[in-house]
């Protein structure tokens, strides 16, 4: 299989696996706060 | 026994009384590796002169009084994503070709301040990227995969090739190849370590931490790393949570029995088994794809457009898939996480640590690429390798696997204790209380 039909598939993967996020009411919920994880620059 | 073969605690203990050279154990070490590593693959890069010059420092510095500490004159390895300057940071990928790193990351920097001694750089899976590390086999058997994505640093500690070796872990990456080979693996919380000059994976979830024979060796590193003391043991009273749910689907049978004996034994040394159930538990794999997939798109996108055939298939289909993730999908995910951390720290009023398997199967031979399960499923053994260390890594807390048990196939199995918030020295309690359970066991 070439690279880009590989490419396509994955990429529907990601997309059938994330969609179950979409089942969440998250309300008011916000971004996870960013700690400081120590990656340079960060 | 040969002085690569002892524990790095007993190596530590022999160099302050002066009954072990730094000199010899790094010798013992190098030769060692010159013997095996041909075949096992798990180092990079081996710095023979640079690590007997350390050593010979040690011994000079030892003999003259200026002791500095329980790492002194001990010879160790890094998984090649932390720099060291002067050196190619490689992280298992052509696309990295003339790399070089300009400074030491910050973890090297206090290893060598303390006096260990640098041995060389190990196999990752490319960029960190999956979990098997094709180039390296299994320290156990060897045509086995040697798990990963730390696996030439799990397999450099396990087959003696190093006294202890950082790993980072973003899915399970230091558990699951130490599981793998039959040693320890700690990831202490989210940002305990730094993580400056380490090539990153994916920033929400990378941590570093350290791969060990034991857990006694596992807590003496990392009261080096983080600066602090010891733990003690004493489990009276402790609540070890037992899971009702997840971490019981497709697990191989001999591994649960594994897990349920050890979580027996702390009960008769005091511990106070708890049933919980674990929330949200069908969100864990999509919150995990969520952050993970575009933020490492995200990280390699100039080399990736720059020079794509660089990268191997594999890795190269990852990422430009990666691209596509939308940046909405991307911040459901960070909000889901949100809540899945609130809800597993909530999980640590009623319990001290969470006891679990950490793989749900030993080391699969090297080429199989899917687990068929009893129920009629199949899972990739990515998918698998990971589904139970992950968790840990999307809530941040504390997580250390020690060898317990073995797979139906005889490969080694971990037992994964998750702690609360944090609970770093629980974990290294708990852990050490299981070891010398074991060990008592064992001596019969």
């Amino acid at each position: 299989m070439d690279i880009e039909q590989q490419v396509a598939d994955t990429a529907a993967h990601i997309r059938e696996v994330l969609a179950v996020l979409r089942e969440l009411d998250l309300g008011e919920t916000t971004p996870v706060r960013t700690q400081e994880a120590g990656h340079a620059g960060e | 026994m040969r002085a690569n073969e002892l524990s790095l605690s007993e190596a530590a203990e022999a160099i302050a009384a002066r009954t072990l050279s730094p000199v010899e154990l790094t010798e013992a070490t190098l030769d060692r590796i010159a013997s095996e590593d041909g075949e096992l693959g798990a180092y990079v890069l081996v710095l023979a002169g640079q690590a007997r010059a350390a050593a010979a420092e040690a011994e000079r510095e030892i003999a003259a009084g200026r002791y500095r500490g329980p790492l002194h004159g001990i010879p160790f390895a890094v998984k090649d994503l932390y720099d060291v300057a002067g050196l190619p940071t490689t992280a298992s990928s052509r696309a990295r070709e003339g790399h070089r790193a300009e400074r030491d990351s910050a973890l090297v920097t206090r290893l060598l301040d303390s006096g260990a001694v640098l041995l060389g750089k190990t196999h990752t899976h490319e960029f960190a990227y999956g979990l098997t590390t094709p180039q390296t086999r299994n320290a156990v058997q060897r045509d086995r995969v040697a798990g990963g994505s730390s696996g030439g640093s799990a397999v450099a500690v396990a087959a003696g090739m190093a006294s202890f070796a950082l790993g980072t872990d973003t899915g399970g990456s230091i558990r699951v190849p130490a599981a793998l080979n039959g040693i320890t693996g700690f990831k202490p919380s989210y940002g305990a370590l730094s993580l400056d000059g380490v090539t990153p994976l994916s920033w929400s979830l990378d941590h570093a931490g350290a791969l060990t024979r034991t857990v006694r060796d596992a807590a003496l590193v990392d009261s080096v790393l983080r600066g602090t003391e010891q733990p003690a043991q004493d489990l009276r009273g402790l609540r070890i949570g037992v899971p009702v749910n997840y971490y019981l689907d497709r697990v191989d049978a001999s591994v649960a029995d594994g897990v349920r004996t050890a979580v027996d034994r702390l009960r008769e040394h005091g511990a106070e088994p708890v049933e919980v159930e674990l929330p949200m538990t069908e969100y864990i794999h999509a919150i995990h794809w969520g952050l993970m997939v575009p933020e490492a798109s995200a990280y390699h996108d100039r080399l990736l457009h720059a020079a794509p055939e660089r990268y191997g298939t594999e890795v190269r289909v990852l990422l430009e898939a990666g691209e596509s993730v939308s940046a909405t999908d991307y911040l459901r995910a960070r909000r889901t996480q949100a809540v899945l951390r609130r809800r597993w720290e909530q999980l640590f009023e009623r319990i001290d640590v969470l006891a679990t398997p950490t793989v749900p199967t030993g080391a699969v031979p090297a080429g199989q690429h899917t687990v068929d399960w009893p129920d009629g499923g199949t899972e990739s053994v990515t998918d698998a390798y990971v589904r139970l260390t992950v968790p840990a890594n999307l809530t941040g807390l504390p997580a250390l696997t020690l060898p317990v048990g073995a797979d139906r196939s005889g490969m080694p199995a971990g037992l994964q204790l998750i702690g609360g918030p944090g609970a770093e020295h629980t974990v290294l309690d708990v852990a050490l209380a299981t070891e010398t359970a074991s060990a008592r066991t064992a001596a019969g």
